[in-house]
């Protein structure tokens, strides 16, 4: 063995050994961990044949905290904060997605009132998690422009959520049984203001990126994944819509009170970056229609269920609890046994999903399509290594 | 593709940059947006929620309501908060009964570098002592510097509200 | 569709339960033998169903492998995921891996391994993924007197297929809790997976 081989860490090895015999030559790189386009601290070795990928394989963990292990130290209540840690675009979700599981698995009746409000502040929230998305793909793609617009009109919404939950990015806000604050006046007021504002937005968004020639140079046609290979991955969200599917947890498995809503699945066959990018865009419309029509039904009534439990000890038993995340499915699977900590409790994360299907989906793309192609995976590397 | 179909590409693409640019061009004319942090700051910070503190009392107005009772060092899932009780001989005793003791809070130390801003301790505290704090914009160099006793806070902002007074 | 009860119609299945969706999430759980894992699978992958998740419970038996699937195009009141569990012993914990199938339990699987040190036999590629290379604890395996027999965990749920196989020994450890479930209530919810095919 040459000294070549003796560079690199344990992954790099492992990739050299699998490499054919007869592409020895082939250079092999890496791209992050620290590499602008990955969003954190995602690390993707490649192969290269001249500017063709032949071979990738994304290395994660950098980021890893073991929740699961913290979940099974620490009570019920006392996991709550570590689900806006898990994905900080949409951590609404993942509040919802725990605070759903315990709520099941107890029984706890949530009352109407609250569930509105989550539906509300849970899409303003993902209303903020694709903005996000929107302009740091189109900053990976060197549009730098769009992302001035897309914070801006995230910030609108972040003060809004920072009106009633008092965070801005790592909310806690869901209780066992309600949430925590009542929204206010002010807060409805300016989130109707802020419907509007989305709905003049989104047009200009059109005009400015969507039609705009080099962005579709860049994403049509690219990556292109097939349905039944979204399905043999388990990919969810954005990722599978853009694939055709339409799959949405709000609809496949209602939850709350999406069943009384009036909002569509966008959903495009093309499985490209661009046909992901659209549903994204698409589905910010969709939740502003939610957010509008869940204010219009907004009943009076209590926040927080009266007789919400202080201390939470499930009956032994198992819930797995699944919710629509800004990237997909998020489920939480608890097994409880009876005491004040779960026995075991796993977080299912969807880019944890999306991102597995890159190295099949990356074989055989220019490199500069790759970051393309990352991209509009939408990947938050945090709820990837959890 | 031939000739024609470049053409028509060409001008499809200065086409699509041409409406991009008015986008552009007409955000150019509108008013600023961002806030030079330093020089500027934003106003909303009151409904932000800063760090954990002591609220003035409404039964104890020189200091905290807090009847010491731990309740929010139990449930602070980063074990950020640590009680100091002084435990005191009641005053005037009767001469029958045996001296009650009385416990009084002498300081809760709080690590704001391992609060998760998460609200349990404000919600599990039976008399409301404590609350998120409108102090936003705190930058320190030290770590230490961020841990602090929230019954000296207190009583320095109840004495800065006197003499302003 | 076929109702997620019958799919594994034919497999030598040692257990199944019906669940009750509005408690536990699921429809049905089946316990395998690790020889019919992968026909299940395939049979799951023909039907049309995609991977959730695969994990693992440390259990006082031994470590079950746990693997939830569910279906894209399910009735509206009728969801679908099926809970596949499989268990393997402390000593040499292996288990045939289904990445091939499903090609998204490869990851899955390869957590699984650091989180329990389950080895997942003619895996491609497996290697640690989240934790390092050079750590080689599995930090969610409970110490011993931790451990709680997986048993006592099934009472929610009602057995439809006789119970039996090497590893899950149901008869007498099972059938107990859910004589003692059946309230009216349990009752009326076990023929819900009927009522809920008639609406749809
Ligand atoms: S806000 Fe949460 S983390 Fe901070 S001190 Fe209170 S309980 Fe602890
Ligand atoms: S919960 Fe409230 S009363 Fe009890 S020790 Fe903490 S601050 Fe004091």
């Amino acid at each position: 063995m040459t000294t070549e081989t003796l560079c690199g860490d344990f992954y790099t090895h492992c990739f050299q050994a699998e490499q054919d015999k007869e592409h020895e030559g082939r250079l092999i790189i890496n791209m992050g961990p620290q590499h602008p386009s990955t969003h954190g601290v995602l690390r993707v070795i490649v192969e290269m044949e001249g500017e063709y990928i032949s071979r990738a394989e994304p290395v994660i963990g950098y980021l890893h905290r073991m929740h699961e292990k913290m979940g099974e130290i620490k009570t019920y209540h006392q996991y709550m904060p570590n689900m806006g840690r898990v994905d900080y675009l949409h951590a609404l979700a993942w509040n919802w997605a725990y605070i759903g599981a315990v709520e099941k698995l107890c029984q706890i009746e949530v009352p109407r009132r609250a569930e509105f409000i989550r539906v509300i502040t849970c899409e303003m929230n993902r209303i903020c998690s694709h903005l996000v998305w929107w302009g740091a793909y189109l900053l990976d793609l060197g549009a730098f422009t769009p992302i001035m617009y897309s914070f801006d009109d995230r910030e609108q919404a972040v003060d809004l959520l920072q009106m009633i939950t008092g965070s801005r990015l790592t909310y806690c806000y869901y209780r066992f049984g309600g949430v925590r604050t009542d929204i206010n006046d002010a807060f409805i007021a300016g989130t109707r203001d802020f419907c509007k504002l989305m709905k003049s937005r989104l047009p200009m968004y059109k005009d400015l990126v969507t039609d705009n020639y080099i962005l579709r140079k860049r994403c049509e046609e690219i990556g292109v994944l097939p349905l039944e290979m979204a399905r043999r991955y388990g990919a969810t969200g954005p990722v599978l819509r853009g694939s055709g599917q339409k799959y949405d947890v709000r609809r496949a498995e209602p939850y709350s009170v999406y069943p009384e809503l009036d909002f569509e699945i966008p959903a495009f066959p093309e499985g490209d970056a661009m046909a992901r990018y659209r549903v994204r865009v698409a589905e910010m419309e969709q939740s502003v229609r939610i957010i509008e029509q869940s204010l219009n039904m907004l009943p009076q009534g209590d926040f927080m269920a009266p007789k919400s439990p202080k201390r939470i000890k499930p009956p032994k038993g198992d819930v797995y609890f699944a919710v629509e995340g800004a990237r997909g499915k998020i489920g939480v699977y608890i097994i409880s046994d009876g005491s004040s900590t779960p026995y075991r409790l796993k977080l299912r994360s969807p880019s944890y999903s999306n991102l597995s299907l890159f190295a099949e989906l990356a074989k055989g793309t220019l490199l500069a399509d790759a970051v393309s192609i990352l991209g509009s995976l939408d990947l938050v590397i945090p709820e990837i290594d959890r | 593709m031939n000739l024609l179909g470049e053409i028509r590409e060409a001008i499809k693409g200065f086409y699509s940059l041409a409406v991009g640019m008015g986008v552009t061009g007409k955000y150019f004319f509108r008013p600023e947006v961002t806030v030079h942090y330093p020089r500027k700051t934003v106003d909303n910070v009151s409904t932000y929620s800063g760090h954990v503190e002591l609220q003035p009392g409404k039964k104890n107005p020189d200091g905290a309501d807090c009847i010491v009772c731990g309740t929010c060092v139990r449930n602070c899932p980063s074990g950020c908060l640590t009680l100091e009780v002084l435990e005191l001989m009641e005053e005037n005793p009767d001469l029958e009964k045996k001296p009650k003791k009385i416990k009084k809070l002498k300081a809760l130390i709080y690590d704001y570098s391992y609060c998760s801003l998460c609200g349990q301790c404000i919600e599990n505290c039976p008399v409301t002592a404590l609350g998120f704090s409108q102090h936003v914009y705190w930058a320190e160099f030290d770590r230490k510097a961020i841990k602090m006793d929230l019954v000296a806070r207190l009583k320095d902002q109840l004495n800065a509200k006197k003499e302003a007074m | 569709m076929k109702t997620s009860e019958n799919l594994l119609e034919g497999l030598d299945i040692c257990a199944q339960t019906r669940c009750r969706y509005e408690q536990c999430g699921c429809v049905t759980a089946v316990f395998l033998d690790q020889v019919q894992l992968r026909a299940a699978a395939s049979r799951l992958f023909e039907a049309g169903y995609h991977i959730e998740d695969v994990t693992g419970v440390d259990f006082a038996e031994g470590i079950e492998v746990i693997y939830h699937f569910d279906h894209f195009d399910h009735p509206v009141d009728y969801p679908a995921r099926v809970t596949l569990r499989v268990l393997t012993d402390h000593e040499s914990p292996e288990v045939p891996t289904i990445s091939d199938i499903f090609s998204g339990a490869g990851w899955h699987e390869r957590e699984c391994f650091d989180f329990f040190g389950v080895t997942f036999s003619d895996h491609p590629q497996f290697r640690p993924l989240l934790l390092p290379a050079e750590f080689d604890q599995h930090p969610l395996l409970k110490p011993e007197k931790n451990r709680e027999s997986l048993y006592a965990f099934l009472g929610a749920c009602e057995p439809v297929k006789p119970v039996k196989g090497e590893r899950y020994h149901f008869e007498a450890s099972v059938e107990a809790p859910v004589e003692a479930q059946k309230t009216p209530e349990a009752l009326a919810s076990s023929d819900t997976g009927q009522s809920r095919s008639e609406k749809a």
